[in-house]
């Protein structure tokens, strides 16, 4: 019996199919699963440390899995449940539950983008960066592509600590719409 | 997204989002998967073993969960701390832990027992005391389900658990050489679990050099890595497993 939906990547047989299919799973969500946990804790060893539980919760819980439920949806779930048992230790980076309505809507239609054959969220994130108006486009490379502070970044460039913020909520606000401009969009074959 | 808060955080949800999908984008890159966290996942989920109950003798026998020891090499000797006993409910497994300095060779030749020489380090070894295996400045766990000693050496069966900072050894049994034996970890019935690259591979032999940092596997059954899955193995073929990838070497020798 097929405990599992399959996967997007199916990579290799494999002498246990269930095993096989989970392997896919992780490997098809962890990436998705990693952004949701990450902007639920803002911190990104327990958003790893997050997403990795959750995965072995439903490993162990693949029993009572009911095949005709969306798997993404199953796992956001549980990684809400591993986000609110940690937030009962640190409340640091709360979340009300009307935030975090949207940010799970957020996700659920990037990932039903997705299962459809549209663009990856990060697909779309790439196309929008390059949508981004100059000024904006080098304050995001230099904050997060390079890593620097938001201090370090505006020593790099030149400019007021202050702009910086405002230039990173521009930004943000404008990927934002740009991706949901983007959702339900088919990829673009490749070498188009 | 940065770990700690800062006013250039962002304030609204979907903004988080947003900074969390910049943050993983500029970390994993458009199609890349976070390798390690994945074969954590599998390491704990697929990839693990089943857990056999325990057999009452043991459970009489082995109450303790034996705790940390740390050897240190750097003079020439090395030091174990003391056992810790646990309750009869928790897994009965003895722990070893030992954390090795490994120093340069003309630094180590003081020691009255340094049995090892490698290009660069050099690694003091007694298995009178405990035993002690590793690579340069790592930490090595151990976990059985019984130890003792034989004629070989330091001998620990049941479920063995080698774990350091690059590999992940499971084995039925692991013999750590006595003094005066070639210094090499060598192990039965193992499974290797490395996290970067991502590999794992089931073979009958394993033989750990701590100066390399090389395991080699003999009796391979399986390889499995992100590429794909290798089962085709002759008897007489090595697995050269090291931090960076991995190589076959075949044993076969031809008629030309």
């Amino acid at each position: 019996m097929d405990l599992w939906p399959k996967g997007n990547a199916r990579t290799h047989a494999a002498a246990d199919p269930e095993s096989e299919d989970f392997s896919d799973l992780v490997r098809a969500h962890h990436r998705d699963l990693l952004v949701y946990a990450s902007a639920l804790t803002r911190d990104p060893a327990t958003a790893r440390d997050l997403v990795q539980e959750a995965f072995i919760v439903a490993y162990r819980k693949r029993e009572v899995f009911d095949v005709t439920r969306d798997f993404a949806t199953w796992m956001r779930g549980i990684v809400r449940n591993k986000w609110r048992e940690w937030l009962r230790k640190n409340r640091r980076y709360d979340l009300g539950d009307h935030e975090l309505a949207r940010m799970d809507a957020d996700v659920a239609a990037w990932q039903s983008s997705l299962a459809q054959g549209g663009h990856s969220l990060f697909d779309a994130l790439e196309d929008c960066l390059g949508r981004l108006p100059g000024t904006l486009r080098e304050t995001v490379e230099t904050y997060y592509y390079e890593g620097r502070t938001g201090d370090e970044t505006a020593a790099h460039l030149r400019i007021a600590p202050a702009a910086v913020r405002k230039r990173l909520q521009r930004a943000r606000t404008l990927l934002k719409q740009c991706l949901d401009s983007k959702q339900g969009e088919p990829e673009a074959p490749e070498n188009a | 997204m940065k770990p700690e808060p800062s006013p250039y955080d962002p304030e609204s949800a979907s903004e988080r989002w947003i900074d969390a999908a910049l943050s993983e984008h500029a970390r994993l890159g458009r199609d890349g998967a976070d390798e390690e966290l994945v074969l954590r996942i599998l390491s704990e989920t697929v990839h693990q073993r089943p857990v056999v109950p325990p057999a009452p003798r043991f459970a009489r026998d082995w109450k303790t969960a034996i705790g940390a020891a740390a050897a240190a090499v750097a003079l020439g000797f090395f030091a174990m701390s003391s056992f810790r006993v646990g309750s009869s409910g928790e897994r009965r497994s003895g722990e070893l832990s030992f954390v090795v300095r490994v120093e340069a060779p003309e630094a180590v030749g003081k020691s009255p027992v340094a049995l090892m020489t490698g290009t660069t380090h050099r690694i003091d070894f007694d298995v009178e005391a405990g035993s002690v295996f590793a690579r340069s400045h790592e930490s090595v766990r151990i976990t059985a389900d019984r130890s003792g000693t034989s004629s070989g050496g330091m001998l620990y069966e049941g479920h063995v658990l080698v774990e350091c900072d690059a590999f992940r050894i499971e084995a039925a049994s692991v013999l750590l050489p006595s003094r005066g034996k070639e210094p090499r970890l060598l192990a039965d019935g193992v499974r290797v679990v490395r996290s970067t690259p991502a590999c794992v591979a089931e073979a009958e032999h394993l033989s750990f050099d701590p100066v390399s940092g090389h395991l080699v596997l003999t009796g391979v059954t399986r390889v499995e890595t992100d590429k794909g899955l290798l089962a085709s193995f002759d008897p007489g073929d090595r697995l050269v497993l090291s931090g960076g990838g991995f190589s076959v070497e075949n044993a076969r020798v031809g008629r030309y």
